[in-house]
Order: structure tokens, then sequence, then C-alpha cells
């Protein structure tokens, strides 16, 4: 197996016309199709002078096969089916602890208890140990990701859900906003990559590239990102997922295009994925509780924290921890050397209620929720995370002069990443208005087909007129001429 | 939604319709204004003063025809028209006796969500400046009154206004001498002021003219209902007697230039774009008023004739017989009593003109035109000189009722031949654009579009003459290019619109104002497809209505696949559609 570049041309007469323009006939190595061939590293060194001569090479680095992901999760899917049913149980228990495919083992079973099931799992390349030498069974374990997700835990609040009070605190944040907003930040990071200065902050004439990228006016006169809250907020989250990283000679920023898993699916989905990054590793598996519970309170209720409390303990004491048998005894997990602590009520109290005490703050700074005393009830964002209304989304407009007009709430943060890429924004107004363009089309490319592109313009759009569709197409046509491909590996 | 206001009405009447609004970082677009959403409303109010409108709304047109009144139409592709409010445009407004509430509760009563506050703060400030100055007849002089003197104050410490301001009657009115009339108000709009013109016209010599009932092939004629509203539009109210009148292409703009003027009865001066243009305009005359052709005369390059009705180009007014002269045919504004002055084009007037124009303000003045918007952003000139905008009527409209025909702009790709793609990719960039435009292999194109169209009056448009005659040598249809003598033009231009010749080749000399209202079927074969205003004319040759048939117009653009050419072209498509016609792409091999 070995990695190469392969050069791929729309129709086999390019390679003529290729030839003809540099001196491409020495680096071309053995043929893989009549439109596919492997070639040698020189070959970039070409790449400007073809482009100046109107022939640019698109860049692409090899992806796994749609059809290869969905071949290896329908394998997964089987073989969870077939596991025996406790060992089964503790794989759940680990995808419900996991976060990022990443699971402590001690959080997640018992290491006495279910060494069996791990050793299976492991033994079934479900899982991975990725701290060698530690406690058998109790360190950091890796799941396939491929796994298809455990079953949804079911939460009865019923017993807690009371009338609103009018002592709620206010949102101090908008976690939807800023989804929006570090989505609308990654897409103009996408296209421009900023360096980074020496003090720290973004290069001027860069941050102005991002300001007229994004619409952002003063951005773009002043060049000052870290003087505007907003997308300094934006910028700081970003990075706080990990999802921009600083090439560290040139000092660029680039996006790992990983954030579109956080940001995937609907405005809900987004929310929620954010949240389980931003609560500590061992606190966000009580989240889905807490979403559940404002689910059942709905538009017009809030939760009694101390019923609310009691119930999830009533229901799912294991919440947190599993508890580990030893002696006899059900304990808290813990660590070698450490006095176990009885898993019971008292425990619950001094442990668990104040974890849960702890994500409600954090889920509460975040704007998703308002607290009074004893007393929280979701905000807008709240209602949107725990999904409490079925409102359809206002349509988005597609203009034929290659326009998207997007009201508010009518897309998910996913969607405006996508669509960000496509393009600039004009104005971020009333609603946000965007222009569609050639470059940020070929940037798009890379790494999606232009299928895709139509495709999430479709999915929104109340209509897209064929005139976009044609010159989306043909755009795409003639950024695709020629291709080299990365990183592709070839079996000798 | 209610429930949800009242409940964080501790933070102010905010709109909760956007999560981004209330974040504590972001200020809210629409400050101290409760968001509603009305979702079968067709109007977005930006804060920045642009105006989308959702075609799809069941209350589209009526929100459309109320947005004419005040609103600037930038451009109208597919699902969402862009409208922009100005200083010009709400001052047309106000000229138009339209007030800040009424133009606020329009938005109001059509928007989606709630008007941002800033916008209508500035539509009133905006159109409060109008008519907070106003020019009177003073006896010999003029009077430039202020209700509030502090605006008089303004306007006297101008620098702008230094020299134009006569003695300071009272602290509302300051006399002014009638030469500065026209400058005057130049100057003040450009400093944000626009004054009310009071003073009225001086009439002009008395002519007896009206139209005829019937053309001169015994065919019933009379104006159509939008063209008698644009006359009355013009001729009737308080101030009337200047002001322009926008039409579409294709409309009648000529026909309601010659309406006005018999309605007027009065000497009559008609500047036009050039030659072909001033020759049409006199057989529009004649054909459709009772003036014979001793009452019409040619001032042109042909002839010196200044009779009753007098009909003049720019480019002879603003001619000079060296560089630094004066134009030498200016004399022609005070040659006669002029009671009416037509600008024919007005989006097009030359800036030597306008300065002339300036010292005409005591004579009516219509200007005709498919557009407000100039290429140099003289726009507020031909509101101070000429007047505001009295009609203006959305081409959409007129092709539904249709009075223009239904256009269709199709782009065809045509490859390079081997050959030709060999010589491109190595060929200078300069020579790129060239070597795309002449592809050999439009030729068969055209033959296959020619077979396709067999019948219909086709014109063929291009940019390089080599390539036209070429084109007309091959196909043996007649060529028309700038070398081609004024009666030959009008020669073959005759045979066209008879439909002797079914297909006619023009160079650019065709973009202005040649009437072939036969024409359906267009093939643009090359061109720098850059300008708006090229493009729209050239369209424009195809769009008269076609009684009878089905009205469908066709607009070809041949343009060289993977070349500059198609980048070029681009620019055009997007011109296009913003005009609101439907494009479509087509790959042909030659």
């Amino acid at each position: 197996m070995r990695s190469v570049s392969v050069l791929q041309v729309a129709e086999p007469r390019l390679w003529d016309e290729l030839c003809a323009m540099v001196d491409l006939a020495p680096l071309l190595g053995p043929e893989l199709s009549p439109t596919q061939r492997v070639v040698a590293p020189g070959v970039d060194e070409l790449l400007p002078s073809l482009k100046n001569r109107g022939l640019p090479v698109l860049e692409r680095m090899a992806t796994r096969d749609v059809a290869q992901v969905q071949a290896s999760q329908a394998d997964l899917r089987a073989q969870v089916d077939a596991l025996p049913p406790h060992v089964r149980k503790v794989l759940h228990s680990a995808q419900q602890h996991a976060l990022d495919g990443l699971v402590l083992g001690m959080h997640a079973w018992d290491p006495s208890e279910d060494a069996g099931a791990v050793r299976h799992l492991h033994g079934a390349g479900l899982i991975r140990q990725q701290t060698p030498g530690a406690e058998p069974y109790a360190g950091l374990y890796s799941l396939h990701e491929d796994l298809p997700p455990p079953p949804e835990v079911a939460y009865d609040f019923d017993e807690a859900v009371m009338e609103v009070t009018d002592d709620l605190s206010q949102p101090e944040n908008s976690t939807v906003s800023l989804l929006h907003d570090l989505a609308a930040l990654a897409a103009a990071l996408h296209q421009v990559s900023p360096r980074r200065t020496h003090a720290g902050t973004l290069n001027k004439g860069d941050a102005r590239k991002l300001g007229r990228s994004l619409g952002a006016t003063e951005l773009t006169r002043d060049g000052n990102l870290e003087g505007h809250p907003r997308w300094k907020q934006a910028l700081d989250a970003l990075q706080a997922l990990g999802a921009v990283s600083m090439e560290p000679l040139s000092r660029e920023l680039f996006l790992d295009l990983g954030l579109e898993r956080t940001l995937a699916g609907s405005t809900a989905e987004a929310v929620d994925r954010f949240v389980h990054r931003l609560v500590e590793r061992d606190l966000h598996v009580v989240l889905p509780a807490i979403r559940a519970a404002l689910k059942q309170a709905g538009r017009d209720g809030a939760l009694d924290e101390v019923i609310f409390l009691d119930e999830l303990r009533l229901q799912h004491r294991d919440v947190f921890f599993p508890p580990w048998q030893r002696q006899g005894l059900k304990v808290y997990p813990h660590l070698p050397g450490e006095q176990p602590r009885p898993y019971d009520e008292n425990g619950w109290d001094k442990m668990e209620t104040r974890m849960v005490e702890a994500v409600l703050r954090r889920v509460a700074r975040l704007g998703l929720i308002r607290r009074a005393p004893g007393v929280f009830a979701a905000t807008e964002d709240g209602m949107i995370w725990a999904q409490v209304d079925d409102v359809k989304a206002p349509p988005v407009w597609v203009t034929s002069d290659l326009e998207i007009i997007v009201p508010p709430r009518s897309v998910t943060p996913w969607d405006r990443f996508q669509l960000e890429r496509l393009g600039r924004c004009i104005t971020r107004d009333v609603v946000d208005h965007y222009q569609i363009q050639q470059e940020a089309l070929v940037k798009w490319l890379q790494t999606h087909e232009v299928d895709e592109a139509i495709g999430i313009l479709r999915k929104r759009a109340a209509g897209v007129p064929l005139t976009v569709v044609e010159t989306l197409t043909e755009w795409a046509r003639s950024a695709t001429r020629v291709i080299l491909v990365r990183g592709v590996l070839l079996t000798d | 939604m209610e429930r949800s206001v009242s409940r964080h009405s501790n933070r102010g009447a905010f709109a909760p319709m956007s999560p981004r609004w209330y974040s504590p970082l972001v200020p809210s677009p629409l400050p101290g204004r409760r968001l509603q959403y009305v979702p079968d409303n067709p109007l977005i109010i930006q804060s920045d003063r642009t105006i989308l409108v959702e075609t799809g709304s069941p209350h589209f047109e009526e929100a459309r025809d109320a947005l004419l009144a005040f609103g600037e139409l930038i451009k109208s592709p597919e699902y969402i028209h862009t409208w922009r409010l100005t200083p010009l445009s709400l001052w047309n407004a106000a000229a138009a006796e339209h007030s800040p509430d009424e133009v606020v509760e329009t938005l109001e009563r059509f928007a989606k969500y709630p008007v941002p506050t800033t916008v209508i703060d500035w539509i009133g400030e905006t159109m409060g400046r109008y008519g907070s100055l106003r020019l009177v007849a003073d006896g010999e002089y003029l009077r430039l009154e202020a209700d509030d003197p502090t605006v008089l104050s303004e306007v006297e410490h101008l620098a702008e206004t230094e020299d134009l301001l006569g003695e300071h009657l009272t602290d509302h009115a300051v006399r002014i001498h009638p030469r500065r009339r026209g400058v005057l108000k130049q100057a003040l709009i450009a400093c944000g002021h626009p004054v009310q013109d009071l003073v009225g016209y001086e009439d002009g010599d008395a002519l007896q003219m009206s139209m005829r009932d019937t053309l001169p092939d015994g065919s019933p004629w009379s104006l159509r209902p939008y063209q008698y509203e644009a006359v009355d539009a013009f001729t009737s109210g308080p101030d009337a007697g200047s002001g322009v009148i926008v039409l579409p292409c294709g409309a009648g703009k000529t026909v309601v230039g010659v309406a006005s003027m018999v309605r007027l009865g009065m000497r009559t001066l008609i500047m036009c774009t050039g030659h072909t243009a001033l020759q049409q305009w006199k057989r529009e005359i004649l054909r459709r008023t009772r003036l014979t052709e001793d009452q019409v005369g040619e001032f042109s390059g042909q002839k010196r004739e200044i009779k009753a009705v007098t009909l003049t180009t720019y480019q002879l007014l603003t001619w000079r017989p060296e560089k630094h002269a004066a134009p030498a045919h200016f004399g022609l504004f005070h040659e006669a009593n002029w009671g009416l002055i037509i600008y024919d084009e007005v989006h097009l007037l030359p800036a030597p003109i306008f300065r002339e124009a300036a010292y005409l303000q005591a004579r009516r003045r219509l200007g005709l035109t498919a557009t407000l918007v100039r290429e140099d952003g003289r726009e507020a000139d031909v509101f101070a000189l000429v007047g505001p905008k009295r009609y203006d009527l959305p081409w959409k409209k007129l092709e539904q009722q249709g009075w223009i025909a239904t256009a269709q702009c199709v782009e065809v790709r045509v490859p390079l031949s081997d050959q030709d793609r060999q010589i491109y990719v190595q060929s200078a960039k300069k020579d790129k654009f060239v070597i795309a435009s002449k592809n050999v292999r439009k030729l068969a194109v055209i033959d296959k579009l020619l077979q396709r169209h067999e019948g219909a009056s086709i014109l063929i448009l291009g940019s390089y003459i080599d390539q036209l005659e070429w084109v007309a040598r091959r196909f043996k249809v007649p060529v028309v290019t700038g070398k081609t003598s004024a009666a030959d033009r009008d020669r073959l231009f005759g045979r066209f619109r008879s439909g002797e010749d079914k297909v006619l080749v023009l160079s650019k000399v065709g973009n202005f104002a040649v009437d072939l209202p036969n024409a359906t079927v267009a093939l643009q074969i090359s061109g720098t497809f850059g300008s708006r205003q090229e493009e729209a004319q050239r369209l424009g040759r195809v769009l008269r209505a076609q009684e009878g048939e089905s009205n469908q117009a066709m607009f070809y653009t041949l343009v060289s696949a993977d070349t500059r050419e198609q980048d070029f072209a681009e620019k055009r498509q997007m011109f296009l559609v913003e005009q609101g016609y439907p494009y479509r792409i087509e790959r042909m091999e030659g």
C-alpha cells in the first residue's frame, strides 16, 4: 500500500492540452484509467503556471467512500445486534458516557464485574483501549466511529413540572445565535485562512477580508476582529471546540472540517452536540435528562429542581456512575487506594446532586435555561434544544441572480455553514443576504460535490431557479476539468 | 408568541424571532419594536433601506404597484425583487404629493417583519426636506422661500450657493436671479436640499396640432391606457410641465412624447440620441399627428431646419469646432420660443446639455427613459434640471397585459474546434477574447438557429465588423454597420420593417433607438457583454409586441465554451436575470 497523487482529467483530450501548456509529460506515471494518471510530486510546481494559462487544477484529498462507510455501519449494526444482552448493555452505557468517541471506562462500567463484557467488546473491535498500562478496564477507551447510536433513554419528569415563576433569571447568552455566528465565521475562515500575529491577534488585512466575507461592515473597516465581541466570541467558541488550528510556520488559521460533525442535523441536534462539548466531560451525561425535562415542561412550564433530582435518582440512579460491586456492597467508582464511598442516597445528595447543580449552572450560562431558587425553565433557545415546538421554518429564497436570502430561523447552523461556504454575505440584517460566488464554489469542490451544494439549496429553498443550477453545474464542470487528488492509497 | 414577549418584557419590547437578537452581544436591528412575522406579506425592509419583495406572495402585485411611488427598482430576478429607498426616490414621491406617513403606512401594511425604526425616521426626515425650500416668482425676479429660517440660514452659509443667492429679503426669503434658477436647484440638491420649483413656465409659441385616429395605412389607432396615464401625469397637476416618464423598452415612449407635445400645443424642441432615432421620431410624429412635413424640422448633420417642431441630436448639439470652444449649436435653444423641450433617453443626457438645461428652466421639459439610473450617477441632476419622475410602470405588468413581448434569453455555448483550442490556449490573455468571439463554429450554430426560427424577423448583432460582414456574406443577408450611409441604413431598415428582408446583420449602430418593431429573434454573436446598457438596448430590439402572434421574443447569445468569452457572458447573464428575464443555457456543437 502506498500513498500517491493522482491527476484526473474530465476528458482524455485534455492530456494533450495540459502537455502543450506545461512540461507535464516527464511527471506522468502509470495510467489508472484513460482519465487518471499517477503523477510525481513535482507536479505541484506546475499548478500556478496552469492556473495562469486558464486551466486551474482543483486540489482534493482522497476521502473515504460513502458506500464504504455505509457498509461498515451496516456490518456494525448487525454485530451489535448479535452481542449478548449484558455485553450490549455495557456498550450502550459506554456510548452514553462517551464524548467525541472517547469514554473513561470507570464511568461506564464496573471494571471487575463487567470485565468479561469489556474484553468481548475489545475483542470484537468495537472499543479500543487508549491508555495502555492503565488500571485494567478503568482507563480511556475509544469507540468504533461507525457504531450505531445507542437506544434513547426514557425519562419521565411529569411530577417536576410546575408553572413558570416570576423570578426566573434572564438569559445572558444565546447558544443558537452563537452557533450561527461560529458557523458563519468558520465558513469565512475556510475561505480566507487568516494569519495570526505574534501578539496573538488576527492580521488586520486578513480580518478585513473576513469582514467582507461575513458582510460585517465595521470589521471590514477596522480589521480588528478582537474588537468585535460578536465575532471574537465566535472565534473563541471555534477554538474551544478545537475546530481551528494554526499552522506554526505561516501562522495561518485553518479550519478542521470536522466541525461539520458538531453542526450537522437540526438546530436542536447542533445545540445538543455543542452543549455536550462545552460541559465538563464527566457531567455531560446528564444533559439528555435535562433536555427531556424541559421538553416535558413545554413552552409554559418550569421544573421544580428538587423533584427533578428526586425523579432522576428514582429512574436513573446510575446516570453519572455505574455502581461497583465490592464485597457485596454497591460503591462509587474509585481509584486504587481510595476509600470506596457507599452508593446510597446520602452519596446521591453529596455527589450527583452537586454535579447536576453544576450542569444547570453551565446550561444557564449558555442561555438554555432560566433559573430561580429551586426552579428552572427553558429559554427560547432551550425550547429549540428541547424541541418543545415543532415550528415549520420559513423558506430560504434562492434568486436567479445567484443570491440567497435567509430569513430569521429559516436555517440550521449546519445549513448556514454550508450556505456561507458557497459565497459571501452581503448583509446581515432583518434577513441575511448572500451572493453565491465562483471562487467559493471552487473551494467547496475541494471537499464536496456540486450536487451536494444544489441539494442544500433545494432542501431549504421554496424553489431553485434553473439558471442557478446551470450556473453552479457549469462552474463545477469548469473547475473540475483537471483534479489533483492527494493521498490516494494504491495497492502495489 | 404573545406570551413569549410578555415573559421577556423587562428587556424591552424586543423581537424574539431571531435568536441572534436577544444575545446581549448583538444589538437588535429593530430596537424598541416588537417583531411580528406575517408570512403572506411580501416586503422585507432592511435597515440599509433596501426592500426585498417576495414575488410569490399573494399581495405581491399590490405591494409592487405601491412601491413604484417611492422606491427604486434595483433588480427583479425570479422569486425576490430588490428595491431601494433613496433620497431621490423619496423626493420623487414627495413631488407627487405623497406624505412620509403614507410611505411608512404602505411599508408597514406589506411588511413581513417590522420596519426598522431607523428607516422610518429616515423617511420622515428625508421627505420633509422636499418643500422646505421653494422657488416662487417675485416680479421679474424669483424668491427662494423657507418656512423654517434655520433652513434658509443653512443654505445661505453653504459654499456652493455663495454666488447664486441674491438679496436677503426676510428671515424666510432670499431673492434669486431668474438665470440662476437651474444652477441653484442643481447646487442645492447636491447638498441634500431639493427645491420645489413653483415658478411656473413661459408659454412658448402656440402650435395647433392633434392626434390622428387612424394611421396612414388606414388602421385605427389610439393611445394605450398606460400611455394616456403617462401623458396625464406629465401635463396635469399643480406643478406639471416638467418631469420624467419612465417606460420600458418597447412600451412606446416616443408615442407618449408625441402625445404630450400635442396635449400642450406648443412649439417643441426634441433631442434624440442619434440620427436613426431622430428619423424614428419624425416618422412617428408624421404617422400619429396631423402635423405636416413642413411643420417638422430636422436640425442635423444633413439639414439645419428650425420649424414648429424641431428634432435634433445630442451629438450635434454638443459638437465643438475645436477642443476648448463652446458647443457650436447651443444657440438652437434660443432660436425659437420653445414651449416644450423633450429629452429622449434622458439617462444618456450628456454633461454639456445638462449645463445648458440649467438655463432653460422657464421652459416645459419632458424626459423619457427606460431607467432613471445613469452610468455616471447624475440622477440628481435629472431630478433638479429636467424634473421629478412623473410616471413609471413595471415592465412585467406591460408584459402580462401583452403590450410588450415576453422575452426568453438563451446562452448557446459553442465549443472551439480542436485547432482553435490549441491556438486559444497558447495565446496571450488579450487575444483570447477575440479568438473566442470569432469562433468559426458559431457560423454553423447561426445556421441552425436561422432554421429553427425560419420565417421570423431575425437580427444578428455583433461587435466585430469583419465577423459581421463574413456572416452576411455566408448567409447572403444585408448588413448595417457604422460604415453604412444614412440613406442605405434607412433603406435597409425599411426593407426589414416591411418584411422584405427577414434577416438583418447589425453592428453596434443598432444598439440605440433603432425601431425595428417586427424583430422577434435576436442572435448576439459577439460583444463585450460588460455594458448593462448595451444588453438592455440589444434586448429592447425584440421587445415590441407582435399583434396576433405568440408575442414571444427570443434573445440568443453565442458564447465559446470554456473561454474568457464565457466568463464575460456571466456578467450579462447576471444583468438579464436581474432584470427578470428567463435565462437558459444550451450547448450546441457547431
